[in-house]
């Protein structure tokens, strides 16, 4: 064998020596990078690794620091550390917890929702602050009830407002008479409410309430007037809902 | 009688009503601070809208009150945020039916009305509703605290009107949901912390 020769020989197996370590280093950069991505995803999630699994993953790359290259390496395997040193931190503290009643970790619980809160701050109590005018004042008229002449002179004094209605019970077919002769009166035209409180008599303005309250028939206030139309796509008038009140004048 | 009003001849009508006041060049410094004051006492008053507690004022009631349009009613809010800023509040907005409502919230701390069971119920609903995706029942709230014998069955009940007149919950048959106090006096990051923390009772 020349010299030649055997100094091939020596570069090849130096050769082989080499890829093989890269190929070993290859596989522990590969466990490293394994385990480091398991332990954080774990620490994230605070789920606890058991003491066994976390110590055969330490023996699994415990001498990983001697076929470390690079400083990417290196920071990998200070992560990967540093991760089990905090999962044995979450590991303690979980031990710890368990420890407690189910009583104390549910109070515990509350306390720590109660200390997340950013509470909305107020004053409590009911307005002392006058709000309606001070001129007005509801009058009242104080009457001694053994004294029936006063009596009989309030109710003289308050009749229009002390007067019992007749209460008028209506069939059905009463109502879709009442119902049929407001649809004559009103569709399509447009009333003042003065106007209206004339024509319209106590049960037909109630019959008319109930008419547009089940949208029967529809009224829409165009300035002083209010237009009567068949009930339509609801969606296509825009405005905002308001009340009317009507006092009718016929009984 | 209901009704509907349709704003015809809004052009003649605009005549009579009163002029709108701008901002901030119609407001003197003197003004401004007089209707901060009054901005602190309206958003610091708690109503009852509803059956449940309201925080605060509506966005349409400051404008009827102030006759401000629109952007110098915000303009005002943003400069009153920079004021109350100072003294540890925030001025929170909230939705409630479509309408924008203003309150005011501590930054640092403020004393909460909830008793500490109602906040363990209030967790395990925020819990619940952060992990799973399906619809939240009060049956499941129950099984949670009840079955394991964590807390009485009156207890719930009582912690779950509660919560719901306060304005943290929303009950529609039987379905629990968020309501608006939840959503103001905890962030999502907040949600997912006592979420976390649920996960472990």
């Amino acid at each position: 064998m020349t010299d030649q020769e055997s100094t091939n020989e020596t570069n090849s197996s130096e050769t082989s020596m080499i890829e093989e370590t890269s190929d070993w280093s290859e596989i522990i950069f590969q466990t490293l990078f394994e385990l480091e991505k398991k332990y954080s995803k774990s620490l994230r999630k605070k789920e606890v690794v058991g003491v066994i699994e976390t110590e055969n993953d330490r023996k699994r790359v415990s001498d990983a620091y001697i076929y470390l290259n690079s400083q990417r390496e290196s920071l990998v395997d200070s992560a990967l550390y540093e991760g089990f040193i905090d999962m044995g931190e979450l590991r303690e503290a979980s031990y710890l917890e368990q420890m407690f009643l189910l009583e104390q970790r549910l109070k515990n619980f509350g306390q720590f929702v109660a200390k997340s809160c950013q509470s909305i701050f107020f004053t409590m109590g009911k307005p002392t602050m006058e709000y309606s005018s001070i001129d007005f004042e509801a009058k009242t008229e104080l009457i001694v009830s053994e004294d029936k002449d006063e009596i009989k002179l309030f109710i003289r004094k308050n009749q229009d407002i002390l007067r019992v209605f007749e209460s008028t019970f209506l069939s059905y077919g009463d109502i879709m008479n009442y119902e049929k002769g407001l649809f004559e009166k009103l569709l399509d035209k447009k009333f003042k409410k003065k106007d209206l409180e004339d024509l319209l008599s106590i049960v037909e303005t109630e019959i008319l309430s109930k008419m547009i309250s089940e949208k029967k028939i529809r009224v829409i206030q165009q300035g002083d007037y209010l237009l009567f139309s068949k009930n339509g796509d609801y969606e296509e008038v825009k405005g905002i809902s308001s009340s009317v009140l009507l006092s009718p004048k016929k009984n | 009688m209901l009704m509907e009003e349709k704003f015809y001849g809004i052009d003649e009508e605009q005549e009579d009503q009163p002029e709108i006041v701008k901002l901030p060049a119609a407001i003197t410094d003197e003004e401004k601070s007089e209707l901060f004051k009054e901005l602190t006492t309206i958003l610091s008053r708690r109503w009852v809208k509803d059956k449940i507690f309201v925080f605060g004022s509506s966005e349409i009631d400051l404008l009827l009150a102030t006759r401000f349009d629109i952007d110098t009613l915000r303009e005002i809010i943003e400069e009153y945020k920079r004021f109350v800023e100072i003294l540890g509040l925030e001025v929170v907005e909230y939705s409630l039916d479509n309408d924008t409502w203003y309150s005011l919230k501590s930054a640092f701390y403020a004393p909460s009305e909830l008793l500490k069971s109602e906040f363990i119920v209030l967790g395990t609903i925020i819990g619940l509703l952060e992990t799973q995706t399906e619809t939240l029942s009060t049956k499941t709230v129950k099984e949670k605290l009840i079955d394991t014998n964590r807390m009485k069955a009156y207890q719930v009940d009582l912690c779950l009107r509660k919560l719901t007149q306060q304005g943290y919950i929303k009950r529609h048959q039987n379905v629990l949901s968020y309501n608006y106090r939840t959503l103001v006096e905890y962030g999502e990051e907040e949600r997912r912390k006592i979420a976390e923390e649920f996960r472990k009772i």
